[in-house]
């Protein structure tokens, strides 16, 4: 009955009136606020054809009350007369709300409308007017701002932030009804409440009207939403555990692809929403555009030293590690062209916006949650054991002809022939421990909310054990509303510090150890007769970061229909690398010297945001407009200094002890200028339609091309709406129809790029000089995306499945790349639009519902997946440009080339790959052929939470299917370096069928394998992502410890992963893999 | 407020926020502009400096004398560390690791589009003074000269760029030879007048206007402009306040490589002493000094001091160049890359008074031989051996200098006799050019391919 119908309208009219009943956005309308007394003015009022909804509108208007009546009450199209002169509001309320079936109720200054229940149940005599109090909860704690209506006295109550409520007057026999967005509504016997003192409420098995953040802070729910978008919640973060939110992300939302490319604390995941739109390959150019709290986030990592710890294997370090993902109440991720046309220009490869969470009104609140880890590596690699190593380092130089020497070999001669170690056992086998905290003070009053937090992490990783992350954030909001509610202001503050010193070392290079070497001389020093890994941990490797983002948003009123806001924001990331190599951790062969690089980087930005808001619904008809700027500039700085030949390890202290100094500096800086409007109609909650336009300008095109056009439609048919999907097919509660179409500009191309840059040299002559850097063309101008996107969506049996189906169609145009020129133009390529086209489509499936649920447990499931296909419809000239062996008409533009691998010829054990171009030799290029593709053919991910009594279980499974690589090669046997087992089904002799070519010590011999497609293996994977068990205690021991909620819990990461794939891990390859772990831990509010 | 009202406030903020160019100006640090490079002398002999500084990149002090040494008859290679990349070089094949030779003829154009840049930019400043723009362009025109003279020699046809407008760049077809060495000559005989005489440091690292001449009167020989060569070299030889040969010793402070050597006109400043490609010569092993039939290493008489003093025994494999001798930053002791020297100038005026039938032909090869301590030809020597006597005393004193033996012998036409013996079975008479990088066709279809690389 009270079950909630969202109105777009009518929730944004909610939204700003009262800070008090934000949360009621959902559920009740507020029709205005400051009422003296109710039925102190008198009212005039005639009309023909009103519906309720314009009754209370008027009433509102004329009499200044405060008016509470859920949202589906007055969805009714029921029509009367109404004819009212100098009437008390009153008056009104009785003489025509029994004409919608509708009751009211007096509460001080408020008006509660309810549903006249047909059959009154009569109080009962033994308990009238006993008050009743309750409190209510879910798995994930207290809940706040719950409606709790008595079904006989329609007396209304709002939970307070600990969960309780108080209902005056309630009988034991009376039906107390609950309802909360997200939630399953519950109808309790009050006696029942009175009993156990509390009320336990489950999340509803669909989202249908689970309110989604837009852009620029505008709410929309599932219902009338018309742009594709995914809502990931804190409860779903939360059951994780892990150290960067991006992470929790990954097999989560539908048409996101995350790739963890390595498991060392603070890596950066690679994100691609809706596949690679972009030819630019700088991985810069393809990332989505990240909002903190409004904010835009520089996402991108900010480290010039590439040999640095988090560096390593182009992992780079993640500015979103900061984020501890705890703070976050949800993310949004938005897809399509009308979730993102707002962004412009930059959201062109998709927006994710961080919502930290927030305070609530209600007494003061902490929040504590302390989890510790422990993780180690979740896969060994069976390596030669010394007798099959010493025996392919024979066989390699036999097959090649060559007597070993004790100098090129000295694992043959000069160690043990019969030492072991298993390397992974040894060094690799460690557990890496991670604590984490985060405490968070809130409360407020209906004016004034704050929270204030701070958190803390030290994330260590298995080889370095000295070494690790450290992390610490603290964060503030508060939020202002005047006494009149016209005038409102937030803030917010986010900051954060760390420090990672974690040693550089490719866990490759360990594994890869010969089984009889000894890192160390029997003297103590390092072993150098073959590169010594353990060198690096003598080398000094520090990342200093620090992260702060502030902003303040004044916004007002105008009138009930018109707000104005302007959101000024600013953020200031800094990276500081240190990077020492000292004489003791080099080969002293190769008579070294220290070096030593000092950077540092950073970034500040500066956005201006105004905006005006207007909404305004007549009848059947809702309008919205928003008009808005966005003015961004972007301030970015390196400074690095490189010091070279320190005679002696104590004098690198100071870089005036160098031999020599290279010092660099850039800066660069980037304005982006727009002016948008989205205007949206709404008839009846059925037909929906969205315009959005916009101008973009940005600094990084020529005055004359600065600016672009953009626009997006989308649309909404809510067929569940119509009378007759009512009548013929109950068993949708919703059936709705979406689609849009809009074009979005690009402009990732970097920064004054239109003209030409003169820059330091990189070498001396005598001093730096300058020189140019790129060929002047100020004629190039933004790369356009056109995005098509259909879905339909639906509910079913009483919520309890919701599918989803989504169709889209990204082709990116008039890309912006360095065109290949001839060199005979001063410069291999110019910044120029290509007319190459590049197509993103595919499907998305998101499936969610409640197979089962009694009163006991609960099971609700949850499956999406993506099919993506990503290919170049076109590239003019693509042969004769250097893109011929990395891009190919109608493939994907992740692909990886080689020869086309035949097998190993039988009589000589050498590899045999095509011969393309049947000149009679094998070379590159002219036989490479595109073989495979990393981009997987389908991903997605299957969770399923149980929830019994107090305990909850969720297991989440995520999965890439039809994806290839990364490669690994197979080593010569004239390198000092040990190879996994599999190799051992080498050619051995004159007959052998096998795929594995023989040992030799020649890279060339292998040349025709390593760079053929035998060595790109599937890497195709499931994994159980995240196994989380909680406990929520009882509200009898809360009560007992004086604490509101407590929930502890087990998480296990990467439990296991099913795949062929024969690295380390099939995203990271042979790099650190992600680690597999076990959490433990505790959250609770006090 | 009525509907219309917001729509116009709507309208007059959506056209004010996006009408804002002011707005977007961008003021870039750390970056000049092009304009700006050229608005004062210290920045427009920044930018100088960034063009020597290129100069002294890939096409000289990297590959330059060792493709050239292994096309003619004075290297070969040297261990297994021989790359494969140079293997079509010293073969005369197109194969299919051709990087290193993309990158030579990349690197010369890449410094040309410099030089251009420079020329242009100077011309067009409104605020460099008519002197400075003059020595500017002078130096900017001597390394355009340069460059083109050795990719005219290394290709043959070329494209001819003077501009830096891409649109137009990009299409420019392969020239005939002839305008390339009139494009030559018209800068080199620019850069005699507008360069001043002085050097403006002290270790000869930039061109003054003898460089101007002595590098026209080498290029003169090949346009076979005699008397151009003859005033030029004359010119320079001349000049004796600022030249003089240097003594051949094995002290290496006295090398005639040394950095403060007199006999240097022009020489590249480099950091860590002369490299070849990544191999330092003190290190050598990738490459060896040719000892097939004719070597050089049979060349010299037993008395001259060159063959000790150019040559030294290789560690690894027969013999190696020993010109430049530093292996390390020393402090103590500087090498830079000569480009220049007094002794060319010298066999350049013998050479033509020989072709104008002028006396003094022996004299001035005597000049060169006398400070080798070789048998000095003296008047007596018949006019009829002249030629095959300069080209000998060229190879004897520039070898591995400078592609000399390579542009020499082609330039005398003596590439298919002396190399069918030196590398018989592989020499071919295509080899005389080098194989335009494929890369270069595709991005350019202008572009021709030499014979014998088809």
């Amino acid at each position: 009955m009270l079950k909630t119908k969202l109105n777009l309208m009518y929730q944004k009219n909610t939204s700003y009136r009262s800070a008090v009943f934000l949360r009621l956005v959902h559920l009740f309308i507020l029709l205005a606020v400051v009422p003296a007394v109710v039925n102190a003015q008198r009212m005039n009022f005639n009309a023909r054809h009103v519906t309720i909804k314009q009754l209370l509108e008027e009433l509102r208007r004329q009499n200044n009350s405060e008016i509470v009546v859920s949202s589906d009450l007055i969805r009714s199209t029921h029509e009367i007369d109404v004819d009212v002169k100098n009437a008390t509001t009153e008056e009104v309320l009785q003489r025509f709300l029994s004409r919608f079936n509708l009751a009211y109720k007096v509460d001080g200054k408020t008006i509660i409308i309810t549903a006249r229940e047909s059959n009154p149940v009569p109080p009962s005599p033994v308990d009238t007017s006993k008050p009743l109090k309750g409190a209510v909860s879910s798995l994930a704690g207290k809940l706040e701002s719950v409606t709790v209506i008595n079904r006989r006295t329609g007396e209304v109550a709002i939970t307070a932030a600990n969960g309780i409520f108080i209902l005056h007057d309630a009988a034991d026999a009376d039906t107390v009804q609950l309802t909360m967005l997200g939630y399953e509504k519950l109808l309790v016997k009050a006696a029942d409440i009175r009993k156990n003192g509390q009320v336990m409420m489950t999340t509803a098995a669909n989202g249908l009207d689970v309110v989604s953040v837009l852009a620029y802070g505008q709410h929309v729910s599932r219902r009338t939403n018309t742009g594709s978008s995914v809502k990931v919640t804190a409860e779903e973060i939360e059951k994780t555990a892990t150290a960067n939110p991006i992470l929790a992300l990954q097999g989560r939302v539908a048409g996101m692809n995350v790739n963890i490319t390595s498991g060392l604390p603070g890596a950066h995941p690679k994100v691609q929403i809706r596949g690679v739109n972009t030819l630019n390959m700088d991985g810069r150019a393809q990332n989505p555009l990240y909002i903190v709290d409004g904010v835009p986030f520089p996402a991108n990592s900010l480290a010039v030293v590439s040999n640095n710890g988090t560096t390593y294997s182009g992992a780079y370090d993640s500015p979103l590690k900061s984020i501890d993902p705890s703070s976050i109440a949800t993310i949004e991720v938005l897809k399509d062209a009308d979730a993102t046309a707002i962004y412009g220009a930059r959201g062109a490869n998709g927006v994710i916006l961080i919502t930290t969470k927030k305070g609530k009104p209600g007494p003061l609140a902490l929040d504590v949650d302390v989890y510790t880890s422990s993780a180690r590596i979740a896969k060994k690699i069976n390596m030669m054991n010394t007798a099959e190593y010493l025996q392919m380092r024979r066989e390699a130089a036999a097959n090649d002809g060559i007597t070993p020497t004790a100098a090129a070999y000295p694992d043959l001669f000069k160690w043990s022939q019969t030492a072991y170690t298993d390397w992974q056992q040894a060094y690799l086998n460690r557990s890496a421990h991670t604590t984490n905290a985060e405490v968070n003070v809130s409360g407020g009053t209906s004016k004034t909310r704050y929270l204030v937090g701070a958190g803390f992490r030290k994330e260590m990783t298995i080889y370095d054990l000295k070494n690790g992350l450290m992390l610490g954030n603290g964060r503030a909001n508060i939020s202002h509303q005047s006494a009149n509610n016209k005038f409102r202001v937030s803030g917010i503050a986010n900051f954060s510090t760390d420090k990672n010193d974690v040693a550089a070392i490719n866990p490759s290079e360990i594994i890869t150890l010969p089984p009889n070497y000894s890192p160390y001389n029997e003297d103590g020093t390092l072993n150098w007769d073959k590169s010594n890994p353990l060198a690096t941990t003598l080398k000094t490797t520090k990342n200093k970061s620090r992260n702060i983002q502030l902003s303040v948003s004044p916004e007002y009123w105008f009138t009930e229909d018109l707000k104005g806001k302007v959101m000024m924001g600013y953020s200031d990331t800094r990276l500081d690398q240190t990077y020492i190599s000292p004489i003791a951790s080099q080969n002293p062969n190769n008579s070294p010297k220290g070096q030593a690089t000092f950077v540092n980087g950073s970034v500040r930005s500066y956005t201006v945001e105004p905006q005006l808001d207007y909404h305004h619904t007549w009848k059947k008809h809702g309008l919205t407009a928003l008009l808005g700027g966005t003015y961004i500039v972007n301030k970015s700085a390196t400074s690095s200094n490189f010091a070279f030949g320190f005679p002696a390890d104590s004098l690198m202290g100071d870089i005036k002890n160098a031999a020599a100094i290279d010092s660099n500096k850039t800066a660069a800086m980037y304005k982006f200028l727009s002016g948008f409007t989205r205007l949206g109609y709404n008839y009846n909650n059925t037909y929906i339609v969205n315009l959005t336009f916009r101008r973009d300008g940005s600094s990084r095109f020529a005055p004359a091309n600065r600016y672009g056009n953009f626009w997006s439609v989308g649309a909404a048919w809510v067929l569940s709406e119509e009378k007759w999907v009512r009548n013929h097919l109950p068993l949708f509660n919703l059936l709705k129809l979406r689609g849009s179409y809009g074009i979005t500009g690009n402009d990732n191309i970097g920064d004054y790029k239109y003209f030409v840059n003169y820059l330091k040299t990189y070498g001396q002559y005598e001093t730096y000089g300058l020189s140019p850097t790129n060929l002047f063309n100020d004629t190039y101008r933004w790369e356009e995306n056109k995005k098509a996107d259909v879905a339909l969506e639906t509910t079913m049996f009483s919520n309890r499945l919701s599918v989803d189906v989504n169709y889209y169609v990204n082709k990116s145009g008039n890309q912006l790349v360095e065109y290949p020129l001839g060199t005979q133009t001063g410069f291999g390529s110019v910044v120029m639009n290509l007319g190459a086209v590049v197509q993103n489509s595919g499907w998305e499936f998101t499936v969610s519902g409640t197979p089962l649920k009694d009163k006991k447990l609960l099971w609700n499931s949850r499956l999406n997946i993506s099919l993506q296909r990503n290919k170049l419809l076109s590239f003019p000239g693509l042969a004769n440009s250097s893109y011929n062996t990395i891009y190919a008409i109608g493939r994907p533009l992740s692909l990886y080339w080689g020869f086309e691998f035949l097998g190993i010829d039988p009589a000589t054990g050498a590899p045999v790959v095509r011969d393309q171009n049947r000149d009679g030799a094998i070379s590159y290029p002219a036989d490479y052929s595109p073989l495979m593709t990393s981009l997987p053919a389908c991903y997605g991910g299957l969770g399923n939470t149980f929830n019994y009594g107090n305990i909850s279980l969720d297991v989440f499974f995520s999965f890439k299917i039809n994806r290839y690589g990364p490669p690994i090669s197979m080593p010569t046997g004239g390198d000092i370096t040990n190879m996994p087992v599999y190799f051992l089904q080498r050619w051995k002799a004159k007959g052998d069928e096998t795929e594995i070519p023989a040992y030799t010590t020649s890279s060339s011999k292998l040349y025709g394998y390593n760079s053929s497609g035998a060595i790109i293996k599937d890497a195709s994977y499931i994994r159980l992502s995240s196994l989380s068990l909680s406990y929520n205690f009882s509200a009898n021991v809360l009560k007992r410890l004086h604490i509101r909620s407590l929930r502890l819990y087990a998480t296990g990461n990467n439990l296991f992963t099913i795949t062929r794939y024969p690295g380390l891990d099939p995203e990271a390859g042979m790099y650190m893999p992600p680690l597999r772990s076990f959490s433990f831990g505790l959250r609770t509010q006090i | 407020m009525t509907m219309k009202n917001y729509c116009i406030i709507l309208l007059t903020g959506l056209l004010l926020l996006s009408g804002c160019d002011k707005l977007l100006e961008v003021k870039p640090e750390y970056i000049l502009t092009g304009k700006e490079a050229y608005a004062t002398e210290a920045t427009a002999d920044s930018v100088l400096t960034g063009l020597y500084n290129s100069l002294a990149g890939a096409p000289f002090t990297g590959d330059g004398f060792l493709l050239s040494g292994l096309s003619a008859d004075e290297l070969k290679p040297g261990d297994a560390s021989f790359m494969a990349d140079y293997n079509f070089i010293y073969n005369y094949t197109l194969g299919s690791q051709e990087s290193s030779t993309n990158s030579f003829w990349g690197g010369f154009y890449k410094t040309i589009h410099i030089s251009n840049a420079i020329i242009n930019g100077v011309t067009e400043s409104a605020t460099l003074t008519d002197a400075v723009k003059s020595r500017i362009s002078g130096e900017a025109k001597f390394v355009r000269a340069l460059l083109y003279y050795y990719l005219v020699n290394y290709y043959g046809d070329v494209p001819i760029v003077t501009e830096t407008n891409y649109n137009v760049t990009r299409n420019i077809p392969r020239m005939p030879a002839k305008d390339v060495y009139a494009q030559i000559t018209k800068d080199l005989k620019e850069a005699v007048v507008q360069l001043p005489d002085a050097y403006r440091t002290t270790e000869r690292t930039r061109v003054n206007k003898y460089a101007a001449m002595a590098l026209l009167a080498r290029v003169s020989l090949f346009t076979r402009d005699w008397q151009t060569a003859l005033d030029m070299s004359a010119a320079v030889i001349g000049k004796s306040d600022l030249y003089e040969m240097g003594e051949l010793a094995a002290d290496t402070t006295l090398n005639i490589f040394h950095s403060d050597s007199r006999e240097t006109i022009f020489q590249l400043w480099t950091t860590y002493g002369v490299a070849v490609g990544s191999y330092t010569l003190s290190s050598w092993s990738s490459f060896a000094v040719a000892d097939g039939p004719g070597s050089i290493l049979n060349g010299y008489d037993p008395t001259d001091k060159r063959k000790y003093n150019f040559i030294a025994p290789n560690d690894y494999n027969g013999y190696k160049p020993y010109k430049y001798r530093l292996a390390d930053a020393d402090p103590s002791y500087k090498e830079y890359y000569v480009v220049l020297r007094l002794a060319e100038q010298y066999l350049i005026r013998a050479e033509a008074r020989m072709e104008l039938g002028l006396p003094g032909v022996t004299d001035d090869i005597d000049v060169v031989r006398a400070r080798a301590g070789a048998p000095l030809l003296g008047n007596s020597f018949p006019a009829a051996g002249y030629r095959d006597a300069l080209v000998t005393e060229r190879r004897l004193e520039l070898c591995f200098e400078n592609a000399d033996r390579w542009f020499t012998l082609k330039r005398t036409g003596r590439a298919d006799a002396v190399m069918s013996q030196a590398k018989p079975g592989t020499w071919k008479s295509t080899a005389v050019l080098y194989p335009v990088p494929r890369i270069e066709i595709q991005n350019n279809p202008l572009l021709k391919q030499n014979d014998g690389y088809q």
